[in-house]
C-alpha cells in the first residue's frame, strides 16, 4: 500500500490533493473567524510586511532621486560645474518641498486629529492590494498599537475605510470603494440616510436611498454616526450621477470618494468604539481646512 | 534546497513589488499579476512538490494583504500550478503569442474560479463581481499577458533557480 501510494504515478495525486485539501480547510476556518487573525497569519503579515515596508521606503527614496536629479544629468561638459551646482540646488530643493510636503500633510493630520475627541494612532501606508478584485491598504500599525478588527481609519480628507486584519504591528485595511464595504451614511444638504457601498473600482454608490428623498448632483454624502465605527459627519464623497427608474422604492446614486486612494500616505485610526451622540439637526463635524 | 529558497525569496520579491512599486502607476487596474506568472512558470518548469508548495505560500500571502477574509488564493493559485504542471509537455510556448496567450488564457480561469468561489462564499456579490470583468479584470490580465515573454525569456537565459527540464513547454508531449 506504502510502495502504491508514493509510486510516481500517484506522488502528484497525493500532493494535489492534500494541498487543495488545506486549503478548503483553511477556507473554511476563514469564513468562521470572528477576531482578527489566527497565529499563522499574523506570523505571515509580520514575515511580508518589512519587505513591503522596505520596497515602499526605497521607491520612495528613488522617486524624489528621479525628479530631483535624474532630469537634469544631459548637462553640457563645459557647465559642468555650475550644473552640478544647480543639480544638487534643485535635489536640496526636491527635498526641502519633499519634506515640507510631508510637513503639511503631517501638519493637516495632527490638526485633524486635534479637531476630534477620539483616542487615535496616526500610521503609514506600506502596502496595497496585490489582487484586482479587493481594495485594501497595508498600515504600519497593528494590534500593539490598540488596533482592531473593525475599527474605523480616516483621512484629512474624509472616511479611508475600515480594519480588516490585524497583525502584532501591522494591519489590513479594507477601503470604502471595495464592493465588500458598506458604511452608514447620509446626504449632508437634505439628511437623506442610505449605505454607501463600494463598487470595486475607484467609486461607490448609495444603497437603499428612498426615491422620495430629494438628492441632486454635487452633494456631499457624510458619515451618519450611526454603526459605531465612524464619528457623524465625516466627509465620505460628492455625488455625481443619480438614476432614478420609474419603479421601485429606492434610487440609485453614485458617488467619488473625497480621499484619493492612489495618493493616500497617511492615515489616522481611531482606536476608541465611537457612541454616536443624539441626532441634532444641521450640525456637523468641522472640516478642516 | 537552495533553489527553493531562491524561488521563494524571488516570489517574495515579485509579491513586494506588485503591492508596492506596481500600484503607484496612474494606471492601476493595467497593474500585471507577476505572481501569477511567476507560478505557471513553476508550473511548467519547477517538480510539484516544492513547487505546489510555493504556489500555495505565495497564494497564501496573498490572501493575507488582498481585502478578502476566505482564502481564495490559496486554493487557486496551487490548481493553476498543478494545472500547468498538467498540460506542460502538451503546449507549444517557444514563441512570445503563445506565452502571451498562456498566460491570458490562466488568468482568465483563476478569475472565473474565483468569481465562482465567491458566488459560492459570499452571495449576493455577483452582480458587482461581474462589473469589474471587463474595467478591472480584463485590463489586468491583458497587461499579464503582454509582461509575460519577458519572465519567459528571463527563465530562459539565466535558469538559476528553476530546475532546467529540456523540452517541456516546446509542445513535446510525452508518451
Amino acid at each position: 500500500m506504502r510502495s502504491l501510494f508514493l509510486s510516481r504515478r500517484y506522488t502528484l495525486l497525493t500532493i494535489v490533493i492534500l494541498l487543495l485539501l488545506f486549503a478548503l480547510i483553511l477556507m473554511s476556518l476563514r469564513v468562521k473567524q470572528k477576531s482578527g487573525v489566527n497565529g499563522l497569519d499574523s506570523f505571515l503579515i509580520e514575515f511580508y510586511s518589512p519587505f513591503q515596508k522596505g520596497a515602499t521606503f526605497l521607491f520612495n527614496e528613488i522617486k524624489s532621486l528621479f525628479y530631483g536629479y535624474l532630469f537634469l544629468v544631459e548637462l553640457e561638459k563645459e557647465n559642468r560645474m555650475l550644473k552640478q551646482k544647480i543639480a544638487r540646488l534643485e535635489r536640496e530643493n526636491q527635498e526641502m518641498r519633499a519634506l515640507a510636503s510631508s510637513g503639511e500633510r503631517l501638519r493637516k493630520l495632527l490638526q485633524f486629529r486635534e479637531s476630534l475627541s477620539m483616542k487615535m494612532v496616526a500610521a503609514e501606508v506600506i502596502g496595497r492590494d496585490p489582487t484586482a478584485w479587493f481594495k485594501s491598504l497595508t498600515l504600519n500599525k497593528g494590534e500593539r498599537d490598540g488596533v482592531q478588527r473593525g475599527t474605523a481609519v480616516i483621512s484629512p480628507e474624509g472616511v479611508v475605510g475600515q480594519i480588516l486584519k490585524t497583525g502584532p504591528s501591522h494591519s489590513i485595511v479594507l477601503l470604502i470603494t471595495d464592493y465588500n464595504s458598506a458604511v452608514d451614511a447620509m446626504v449632508e444638504r437634505t439628511r437623506a440616510k442610505a449605505i454607501v457601498k463600494g463598487t470595486g473600482e475607484n467609486r461607490c454608490y448609495l444603497k437603499y436611498l428612498l426615491r422620495s428623498e430629494e438628492v441632486s448632483i454635487g452633494d456631499q454624502v457624510i458619515t451618519s454616526g450611526l454603526t459605531g465605527n465612524f464619528p457623524k459627519g465625516l466627509p465620505i464623497g460628492k455625488i455625481t450621477k443619480i438614476e432614478n427608474s420609474r419603479h421601485g422604492v429606492f434610487q440609485h446614486a453614485e458617488l467619488i470618494p473625497q480621499v484619493d486612494f492612489t495618493k493616500l500616505e497617511e492615515v489616522l485610526i481611531i482606536t476608541e468604539t465611537f457612541i454616536s451622540p443624539p441626532p441634532e439637526k444641521g450640525k456637523i463635524m468641522k472640516k478642516p481646512k | 534546497m537552495k533553489k527553493i529558497v531562491l524561488a521563494l525569496f524571488s516570489g517574495i520579491l515579485l509579491f513586494t513589488l506588485q503591492s508596492t512599486l506596481f500600484t503607484l502607476s496612474p494606471f492601476n487596474q493595467f497593474r500585471p499579476d507577476l505572481i501569477l506568472i511567476f507560478i505557471l512558470l513553476l508550473g511548467l518548469f519547477y517538480p510539484p512538490l516544492s513547487g505546489g508548495l510555493i504556489a500555495f505560500f505565495l497564494g497564501y500571502g496573498m490572501d493575507l494583504f488582498s481585502g478578502n477574509m476566505f482564502g481564495l488564493y490559496t486554493l487557486s493559485r496551487p490548481i493553476l500550478f498543478f494545472l500547468a504542471q498538467s498540460f506542460k509537455n502538451h503546449l507549444y510556448l517557444e514563441r512570445s503569442i503563445f506565452q502571451s496567450l498562456f498566460v491570458f488564457l490562466f488568468s482568465w480561469v483563476e478569475g472565473l474560479l474565483i468569481l465562482l468561489l465567491l458566488q459560492i462564499l459570499n452571495p449576493g456579490s455577483w452582480e458587482a463581481l461581474l462589473s469589474l470583468l471587463p474595467s478591472i479584470y480584463l485590463p489586468q490580465s491583458l497587461s499579464t499577458a503582454l509582461v509575460a515573454p519577458f519572465f519567459f525569456r528571463f527563465r530562459r537565459r539565466r535558469s538559476l533557480y528553476l530546475v532546467s527540464e529540456p523540452n517541456l513547454g516546446s509542445g513535446e508531449g510525452r508518451s
